[in-house]
């Protein structure tokens, strides 16, 4: 579980796509042929199922520190998953760490009142890296550190026969949107164009970007998301291609050349007058930059309208 | 503040009446003296200055000649008189030259650390715990969440990437002084024999290092690297250099920061680059504690950093602790950028 902690950080930090896969290709050829599809599952398809509530293994945190220095290291990280990740001390006599596979199958397998021993244990015998994984993993709030064509090309290179669960819906004008069916619901994934860039409030606050899919031949802003892992290329892209700034928000040029092209993944779409696009995105996340500068590439809104539940 | 002890809070910094002098001043004095070079600690312009002959050749490598009217060095252990104070420095950890002050006046002993650590560096001498009634101590890292890896196994994560990535130029933004030499002694010792490149000032600086014994096999100038020769090697300068090596390599860099801050995702997805290291000069959470405990002060003073947790820390230790909060102690290799 330590390489897979040290892979999930290490990958969010690699900026270049070619680089994530070598990296990526040669940390799975170092794990045991066991552990490496296990890790490609958890990177690829993370469990979304909240195991483990965060205050309680931040209660658990605070009984181990001290309620000042918790509160104190708490300001000072920002993330909660990531300050109980921190603080938590690994055991030195305890058990070898738990691979990709234990994991999994505990997380999958075990009761309310087995888990959260086993949780414990887990996180005496990980580094801070691996423990950082797990509480995300237990909470249901890890995402793929990686876009999915990235870790698709890895997992091919090093030889791991798995692939996300995912079919390609083939939209008629537009040829690339790819949307994952889940629960039979209206959630998906689509490629979308940074339209503008909000500036936090606040040092701790998350970067928010608005994007926009095209409508009879103009782009059409259809939801907001935190930049999350990606704030460095955003951040860059925003001071390097601003069009226009409005107080904190920045619009950002999108010809061929300066798009950036973010892969959004969304828990639902719903229709909505109040929005000037006639839907909303339910939980939209940013979950890749694509490479691709490719306009053509852009999902579209009347697409997106077809994914509208039927009544 | 703090009135009834040997050195007191002043605006120029921490002063010694009995002695007539201050200890790494943030303001021109008549009588100086510095615990180790970097900028925020050893400013140019006073009267007389006692340091360590590292200290000094660095001070003057940095400011010219006339750094200060009358420089005098001093060894390790080596005791002053100034006035009815002693003084002695004792070794810090921090870099090459870096000092503790120990002061002892009227009966009573203080020991200022200046920045210090206690992990293992092959390019300066071990840190000494020395017993007296006031430890005055940094607390950069002064927060629980800080504690860094052993450097030796950041350097192997910067070795594999440099095997993983081979025709690419690794970039390292190391401070110019102390993180920059640590980092080459640490690669030779883990048996890196490739080339490492080094902007002019940091190699000056490593002159000093090897001068004083410290060996940091053969250096490359960076600034004369023009046309893809940095391909496939190691730089090791300030961020401000990247843009240089961008601008002479083809393909781009893979570029590394080494801080303490790399700890936090956050300070690590803001100034990390591809491959945050931690590696840093300074005392984290257990070295911090534990270097209190084993000193065992009747106060604890902290003159900067983050200094809430250590209070809190110090008073569940039954000891009395006490922010200074000195202003200027907040430059180089404090923070990430």
């Amino acid at each position: 579980m330590n390489s897979l902690g040290a892979i999930a950080s290490r990958l969010a930090s690699l900026t270049e796509p070619e680089d994530q896969v070598r990296f990526l290709t040669s940390y799975l050829a170092a794990l045991e042929p066991a552990d490496r599809e296990s890790a490609a599952r958890i990177l690829a398809a993370p469990p979304r199922a909240r195991r483990l509530r965060l205050s309680v293994l931040r209660n658990l945190t605070r009984e181990r520190i001290g309620d000042r220095l918790f509160a104190l290291s708490q300001d000072f990280v920002g993330d909660a998953a990531e300050t109980i990740a921190l603080l938590w001390l690994s055991k030195p006599g305890a058990n070898r760490p738990p691979t990709p596979a234990d994991i999994a199958q505990g997380l999958g397998e075990l009761g309310p009142t087995a888990l959260l021993p086993a949780f414990q244990a887990w996180l005496d015998a990980c580094d801070s890296d691996a423990r950082h994984l797990l509480v995300r993993l237990a909470t249901g709030t890890f995402k793929p550190p990686a876009s999915r064509h990235v870790l698709l090309q890895a997992f091919a290179a090093s030889g791991v026969d798995y692939e996300p669960p995912a079919v390609e819906v083939r939209n008629p004008d537009r040829q690339s949107d790819l949307f994952m069916p889940e629960l039979a619901s209206t959630a998906g994934t689509m490629t979308a164009i940074l339209l503008y860039v909000h500036k936090p409030a606040s040092r701790t606050a998350p970067l928010m970007c608005t994007f926009g899919v095209w409508h009879e031949g103009s782009l059409r802003p259809v939801g907001k998301a935190s930049a999350d892992d990606h704030r460095d290329v955003v951040s860059k892209h925003a001071s390097g291609h601003a069009l226009k700034r409005f107080g904190p928000t920045t619009q950002v040029e999108h010809s061929d050349k300066a798009a950036l092209l973010l892969d959004i993944s969304f828990e639902g779409v719903s229709a909505s007058r109040r929005h000037k696009a006639g839907l909303t995105l339910q939980a939209p996340r940013i979950v890749g930059i694509n490479a691709s500068h490719s306009l053509d590439d852009v999902a579209s809104l009347e697409h997106l309208t077809t994914r509208l539940p039927q009544y | 503040m703090a009135t009834g002890h040997i050195l007191k809070l002043t605006p120029a910094g921490l002063y010694c009446e009995e002695g007539d002098f201050h200890i790494d001043p943030v303001r021109k004095v008549a009588r100086a003296v510095i615990t180790h070079g970097h900028s925020d600690h050893a400013r140019p312009g006073h009267d007389a200055v006692l340091a360590t002959q590292p200290t000094l050749d660095v001070m003057q490598a940095r400011y010219g000649r006339n750094y200060a009217k009358s420089p005098q060095p001093i060894r390790y252990g080596e005791v002053i008189t100034l006035g009815s104070a002693t003084i002695k420095l004792i070794p810090a950890g921090h870099v090459l030259g870096s000092a503790q002050v120990v002061v002892e006046a009227n009966g009573e002993r203080m020991v200022v650390s200046g920045d210090f650590k206690r992990a293992t560096d092959p390019t300066c001498v071990p840190f000494e715990p020395v017993h007296c009634d006031v430890f005055v101590t940094e607390a950069t890292f002064g927060l629980p969440i800080f504690r860094h890896p052993p450097a030796s196994q950041e350097v192997a994560t910067l070795l594999s990437s440099v095997d993983l990535f081979r025709d690419r130029t690794h970039f390292v933004a190391a401070y110019s002084l102390g993180k920059a030499q640590r980092m080459i002694a640490m690669l030779r010792l883990a048996g890196y024999d490739g080339l490492i490149h080094v902007d002019r000032a940091t190699a000056r600086l490593c002159e000093i290092y090897e001068h004083h014994g410290v060996s940091l096999g053969q250096l490359g100038q960076l600034e004369s690297q023009t046309g893809n020769t940095l391909k496939g090697s190691i730089v090791i300068a300030p961020p401000s250099s990247r843009e240089f090596v961008i601008s002479e390599t083809i393909g781009i860099p893979i570029t590394s920061f080494a801080s303490g801050w790399m700890r936090v995702k956050k300070r690590a997805r803001a100034g990390g680059g591809d491959l945050p290291l931690i590696i840093s000069d300074h005392a984290d959470w257990p070295e911090l504690t534990t270097t209190a405990r084993e000193i065992a002060p009747r106060e604890l003073w902290i003159t900067h950093g983050e200094a809430d947790a250590l209070i809190d820390w110090a008073s569940s230790n039954s000891m009395v602790a006490r922010p200074l909060a000195i202003a200027g102690y907040a430059g180089e290799d404090h923070t990430v950028q």
